[in-house]
């Protein structure tokens, strides 16, 4: 433990200063002083004491006292407030003597300091007198001082590297997003996934404050000698039990350099009422600003207007290809497992690449280090459980969480003959191990598997399973340079089986395989730098597969959709700067090369003209693993951020992204059937440039976040897809395919309250997209080469989410969400040909479906709070659309009997009401 | 894409009470464009051109175009013009017979509209069409939501057996007719205050014949073999009173191009919209006529076809299930008092031999089948 180090530390370098702190010099009072000036609190304590203070007044000019207790000791609160001002304080025979500048007044006493082990057992945490009166000024905000380093000879250098670990007190999890800062310099850390965090500092004496959201915020003295390890332990707040919303924190908001970032634990998801009672972590970031869907209940999401392929899901470094359980209604993993999440929408770090319109990073919980523990629930659809605890207590733990839907029951109820034949299940696991050989190593490994299957009625099936597992190894070199390695594989496949017309019936299996290795180096210097750099590679194994024909009766003539094989890989360095104390510059520079590889025929086209087969001019056929065709891409990753004052900043960032494979899809939302397609000889890589600014204030009383920022982006060889597109009848993918550019931006706003009784979010975004298709090729053009708005055009969307917390038992929460109809093609117009009615369209989605609103409530009933029992549970009551308002999922026009109607199709048409029940081994307060 | 819609919107129609709304978009936009519709097929006699103008989606109506100058030109540059028809604006006629048609000749049609403008078609093949292998029925249920209940029906299908090499992509027409009774059978009709038996009945016993709207094309294009097996036809429900007695079904088989197949698929998507969860962005069908002068779209097609015909019959004695009949209410009356003397009346006795008091008293569709659309005379195929 490093504070019995510093107790033995103590005794052997001389520490007058502490050593007085138990002296009979010392003098106790009491009183009650709420931010006082200096001078009032020595008037009083003067009086009260009878003891005499030397100083001049200049020196203590704006340092103000807070205390209050019964027999404080004089000399840690004046050690604590004048500290960080520079000043050292002698108490000697009643005179208080201040100094700037550190006295050996007199040879450190030995022998009189016999009591050896009083001392280390205040290491232990005995209690001794002394330490008797630091526990009464605690109240007071008494500051414990941490110690790090050596003052051993030669290591006189002056700057120290300082490699911390934050961790719950309790379960020994590391603490993610917890932030260090440093008064005296006004500069601060912030752990990463592993709760770790690193810092250059110069040797000295500091006063450091640790934050986290949910833990009680804790405010040290820290001398520095030289660089070193310290592990910090943060206990919960009570505020933290009522679960309150708390996001990326002060230090990220204005600090960080980082924006168009969202940053969310999972408590989050307790409050955000939910369908069908399953926490969903897709549903919860849809409530940001800046993200939507194209329908509730579809898969995936958009960031800033862009199509829902261009959004990366990363769960501890493993890809996941389709996020959707059951069409999209819910999430394909548990949200059991997840820790804490971070949306990237802009700005990327120049580690991150291959996704143009955001990062989702989702970390996976580490098991408990220090005890065993199990969490779990039903709702109406699934049942979920999850168990964790250590293997070697303190050193490696692990965690298993599965989850599987029930609801056949609902389908065996049905009337309609067809439905019942229907049957609808799917299951997620995952498991995590993590290993900590010694301070220096950080072991993780993590596994995951989805699997869905449903068949409706007797005429479809469709299967379709994520897998991947990802080795991650982060070791310290040396003081100043942390390595991280990863090994990750990600798979995803579907099969389907179409028995529509038994005499067509078809089948297909579809499989992508990702092979990753990656590695992060970070290289700090004193302050002013802090390096990163690496570079990943990817191998992509893609079959796209057969259609085959499908049961004895089908005719279908077998179709090769074919293979594709490519490697990605990418080096990077960026550096952060901080130019001025108020002014940090990031910049970064990506190199990422992408090799399209054979087997696989190639069409060549002739130059300027259009992709269809009468057009080829020659047929590349390579060979396995053959290079046909290269792209590279230079990426610049750059952000400034200016403190305007203490509390708001101004950040600025660009940014450039390729993209290397993309999903083919012609439906609006992404569905079961839907596959990724890398780019190719003749499809070249979707790129992104990103232009954002941004205006960020806090306000630490009422812990209150705003932010607003603006966007541009434009994007370039965005796919589409002609009128039509079959992806099942061809293996040569750009005939039935375009490409284009896209242009997006926009505006979002935050309110962000995360303290009290009420907390939650205000979210506005005024955001607009529009793509365009337009070629000299006559046929290659989509709306006769003009711009439309992109189907994920929706001007306007404010989403509130609030909680309200009654008691430590019960809280209510409500969400609230509005945002623009979306875009859609109408008919403008009726033609009749042979006496039938149809309908021609107006210009692309150049109308909108009507404006989507939707209120939310959940009720949270808490088990009781007896401290000491084996289980403690609680309910979640939620009321979804509680107006029952029946907003259209989208609009159709049908041929009833010779006219055209319109339709309008709502998912949830009425109140959603459904109970869940969840519990965790432990009391109200276990994690 | 390939997702089954009908099934996902079902299931989440019940399990998430979805629900589909009838919907008027407001949309004020206009847009005229014109239409040109015709075919050439193999069968001797009056072939139509019809040439309008699209009109706006809120006030739907056929708007003819008349005076234009429409003609019709195969392979070798023979031309045949057509007139206008007096009787409907804005369809033309002509009378086409062999030489002129034929099995692998192609015809372009050209038309000159009212002010000049010139509209062309690409040439289009009438290619030979195998005869109508079989047609037949399953009988089906189907699931009503709304009433909680399943009905009975039938679902026609048929196959086709094309020659290896030969024209793969099909269009039916199919016209239904049916036999169908009036709800009660009148004995008397009071006249200008006079009662007549009615000896003979006529007006008991109807035929409709009606064409199904509904656009039916396929194609062996995805398929190893020239084949089709049980594509799908029309269905017919119990719940009208179509199978109640005798039921046919015409099938009028079309060969079409790969040009005009893929028209007439993309017509059919578009009126088989239905609720889905995975829609697609819908697009102008366009067709192979071209405006000469100028880019703007035109809307239509005309391709050329061989015909080949089947009528299947299904006596109600087949099915298994219940059908629907018309009903009607009949009033008791005891004496003709309250009769408007200029009105007349169709009745039936209740009491037993003599006929008399009380009698029943309907309005005459209760009595007269031709009032439910009908006619009582028996076609010709019948």
């Amino acid at each position: 433990m490093v504070r019995e180090l510093f107790a033995i530390l103590f005794i052997i370098f001389l520490s007058s200063l502490y050593l007085e702190a138990q002296d009979s010099d010392d003098v106790l009072f009491s009183g009650e002083f709420q931010d006082v000036p200096f001078e009032q609190f020595v008037d009083a304590v003067e009086q009260e004491t009878g003891v005499t203070f030397y100083f001049l007044d200049s020196w203590v000019q704006g340092i103000r006292v807070t205390v209050s207790g019964n027999e404080i000791s004089l000399c840690h609160i004046l050690k604590s407030t004048l500290l960080p001002a520079g000043l050292y304080v002698y108490l000697e025979g009643g005179g208080v003597y201040l100094t700037q500048q550190q006295l050996i007044h007199r040879l450190p006493d030995y022998t009189g300091r016999a009591d050896e082990s009083d001392l280390l057992n205040e290491g232990n945490s005995g209690v001794s007198t002394a330490e008797q009166r630091y526990i009464d000024g605690r109240k007071a905000g008494m500051l414990e001082t941490i110690t790090v380093g050596s003052r051993s000879p030669g290591e006189g250098k002056n700057v120290a590297v300082l490699h911390g670990k934050i961790t719950d007190l309790e379960t020994g999890d590391p603490l993610i997003g917890a932030t260090v800062y440093f008064e005296e310099i006004k500069k601060g850390a912030a752990t990463d996934v592993d709760g770790r965090f690193s810092f250059v500092i110069r040797p000295g004496k500091y006063t450091v404050e640790f934050k986290c959201m949910g833990m009680e915020d804790k405010l040290n003295n820290m001398e520095v000698f030289s660089g070193g390890d310290l592990s910090i332990t943060m206990e919960k707040s009570v505020i933290a039990l009522s679960e309150v919303v708390v996001h990326a924190n002060r230090y990220h908001n204005v600090k960080g350099t980082q924006m168009g970032f969202d940053r969310l634990n999972y408590k989050v998801m307790k409050e955000v009422p939910v369908v069908m009672g399953e926490k969903d972590v897709l549903k919860v970031i849809q409530m940001l600003p800046g993200v939507q869907s194209v329908g509730e209940g579809a898969a995936g999401f958009n960031v800033r207007g862009s199509a829902a392929d261009q959004n990366m899901i990363y769960i501890n470094k493993v890809p996941v290809y389709n996020s959707s359980h059951l069409f999209g209604f819910f999430t394909s993993f548990s949200s059991d497992i997840v820790k804490d999440f971070t949306l990237y929408k802009s700005n990327l770090p120049a580690s991150l690449g291959g996704r143009l319109a955001s990062f989702f990073d989702i970390t996976c919980k580490q098991g408990n280090m220090n005890r065993y523990t199990a969490h779990g629930g039903i709702s109406p659809v699934t049942g979920r459980l999850s168990l964790e605890g250590p293997i070697k207590k303190g050193k490696s733990s692990f965690i298993l969480a599965g989850r599987s839907s029930y609801s056949d029951w609902i389908l065996k109820r049905l009337e309609d003959p067809q439905l019942r034949e229907s049957k609808t299940n799917f299951y997620d696991l995952s498991g995590a191990l993590s290993w900590e050989p010694g301070e220096k190593t950080l072991i993780k490994a993590f596994g995951y598997y989805s699997n869905d299957k449903f068949s409706l009625g007797t005429t479809n099936d469709y299967a379709y399973s994520n897998a991947g597992g990802s080795l991650n190894i982060r070791h310290r070199l040396s003081d100043r340079v942390t390595g991280d390695l990863a090994f990750v594989y990600g798979t995803y496949e579907f099969e389907t089986v179409d028995k529509t017309v038994a005499s067509e019936a078809w089948t297909q299996k579809y499989r992508i395989d990702h092979y990753e290795a990656k590695l992060d180096m970070t290289w700090l210097s004193l302050g002013k730098h802090k390096l990163t750099f690496g570079g990943n590679g990817i191998l992509y194994n893609l079959n796209r597969g057969s259609i085959l024909p499908y049961g004895d009766f089908s005719m279908r003539a077998p179709v090769e959709l074919g293979l594709d094989n490519g490697v990605e890989t990418a080096v990077y360095l960026a550096d952060e700067i901080s130019l001025t104390p108020r002014l940090t510059f990031y910049g970064g520079i990506r190199y990422a090369l992408f090799m399209s590889l054979g087997p696989g025929e190639v069409m060549v086209y002739g130059e300027g003209l259009s992709h269809q087969s009468g057009n080829v001019v020659d047929v590349l056929d390579p060979e396995p693993f053959e290079v046909v065709k290269t792209y590279s891409s230079l990426e610049p990753r750059a952000s400034l951020n200016l403190m305007l004052g203490a509390n708001n900043s101004l950040k600025f960032s660009y940014n450039r992204v390729k993209q290397f494979l993309f999903m083919l899809s012609n439906t609006l939302a992404i569905s079961p059937t839907d596959q990724w397609k890398l780019v190719d000889y003749n499809i070249t890589p979707p790129m992104v440039d990103q232009l954002s600014l941004g205006f960020y204030q806090d306000f630490p009383r009422g812990g209150v976040n705003t932010s607003i920022e603006f966007y541009y982006k434009k994007l370039e060889n965005v796919v589409d897809y002609r009128d039509g597109a079959n992806f099942i009848s061809t293996a040569h993918v750009e005939t039935v395919t375009l490409q284009g550019t896209q242009e997006a931006y926009g505006m979002e706003a935050l309110f962000r309250k995360s303290a009290g009784k009420i907390s939650g979010w205000v979210a506005y975004s005024y955001s607009r997209s529009m793509m365009q298709v337009a070629s000299q090729i006559p046929g290659e053009n989509i709306n006769m080469g003009n711009p439309y708005p992109s189907n994920f055009d929706r001007p306007h969307n404010l989403s509130v989410v609030s909680n309200l917390k009654l008691n430590r038992r019960l809280s209510l929460s409500a969400n609230m969400v509005y945002s623009t109809g979306r875009p859609v093609t109408y008919p403008v117009s009726i033609f009749y040909v042979e006496n039938l009615q149809f309908v021609d369209y107006s210009d692309r989605n150049a109308y909108r479906i009507p404006d989507y609103f939707r209120l939310d409530l959940s009720i949270n009933l808490e088990g009781n709070l007896r401290e000491r029992k084996l289980f403690h549970s609680y309910w979640m009551l939620n009321f979804y659309n509680v107006t029952g308002r029946r907003n259209a999922y989208s609009v159709y026009f049908q041929n009833d009997e010779g006219t055209i109607n319109g339709y309008k199709l709502s998912i949830f048409g009425q109140t959603i009401i459904t109970l869940s029940w969840n519990f965790k081994l432990g009391n109200y307060a276990s994690e | 894409m390939p997702v089954n819609r009908k099934y996902i919107i079902l299931l989440l129609m019940l399990i998430l009470a979805s629900c589909i709304d009838p919907f008027e978009p407001l949309i004020e936009e206009r847009q005229e464009l014109t239409v040109i519709d015709g075919v050439i097929t193999d069968q001797p006699g009056i072939h139509q051109v019809r040439v309008s103008r699209s009109t706006p989606y809120n006030d739907p109506s056929f708007m003819p175009v008349q005076g234009c100058v429409v003609t019709v030109e195969d392979e070798q540059g023979n031309l045949e013009h057509y007139t206008e028809n007096w009787n409907t604006p804005g369809v033309y006629e002509v009378w086409l017979d062999e030489p002129f048609l034929g099995v692998g000749k192609s015809y372009a049609l050209y038309v000159v509209g009212p002010n000049g403008t010139l509209y062309q078609s690409d040439y289009d093949t009438l290619l030979a069409c195998p005869p109508v292998d079989s047609i037949y029925y399953e009988v089906n249920s189907i699931y009503d939501p709304g009433a909680d209940k399943s009905y009975e029906g039938l679902q026609f299908y048929n196959n086709v057996i094309g020659e290896n090499g030969g024209c793969g992509n099909f269009r039916w027409k199919l016209t239904e007719s049916w036999e169908y009774h009036s709800p009660y059978t009148s004995d008397y009709i009071w006249m200008y205050g006079y009662l007549y038996s009615l000896l003979e009945d006529t007006v008991s016993t109807c035929y409709l014949t009606e064409p199904i709207s509904t656009v039916y094309a396929a194609s062996t294009d995805l398929l190893s073999e020239n084949r089709l097996l049980k594509n799908r036809l029309n269905y017919v429900s119990n719940q009208t009173p179509r199978l109640g007695i005798r039921y046919s079904l015409l099938v009028e088989q079309q060969s079409l191009s790969g040009q005009a197949y893929r028209y007439w698929n993309e017509l059919k998507a578009q009126s088989d919209q239905s609720a889905s969860l995975y829609e697609t962005q819908p697009a102008s069908v366009l067709g192979n006529i071209y405006n000469y002068n100028s880019n703007e779209k035109v809307l239509g097609c005309f391709y050329a076809t061989q015909i080949q015909e089947k009528r299947v019959f299904v006596e109600v004695e087949e099915l298994d299930f219940t059908v629907g009949f018309y009903t009607c209410v009949l009033d008791t009356i005891q004496d003709f008092n309250s009769f408007v003397p200029e009105n007349y009346y169709y009745l039936f006795s209740l009491a037993p031999l003599p006929p008399g008091p009380p009698w029943l008293k309907g309005p005459k569709r209760c009595f007269d089948c031709t009032q439910w659309g009908g006619e009582n005379k028996k076609p010709d195929f019948w």
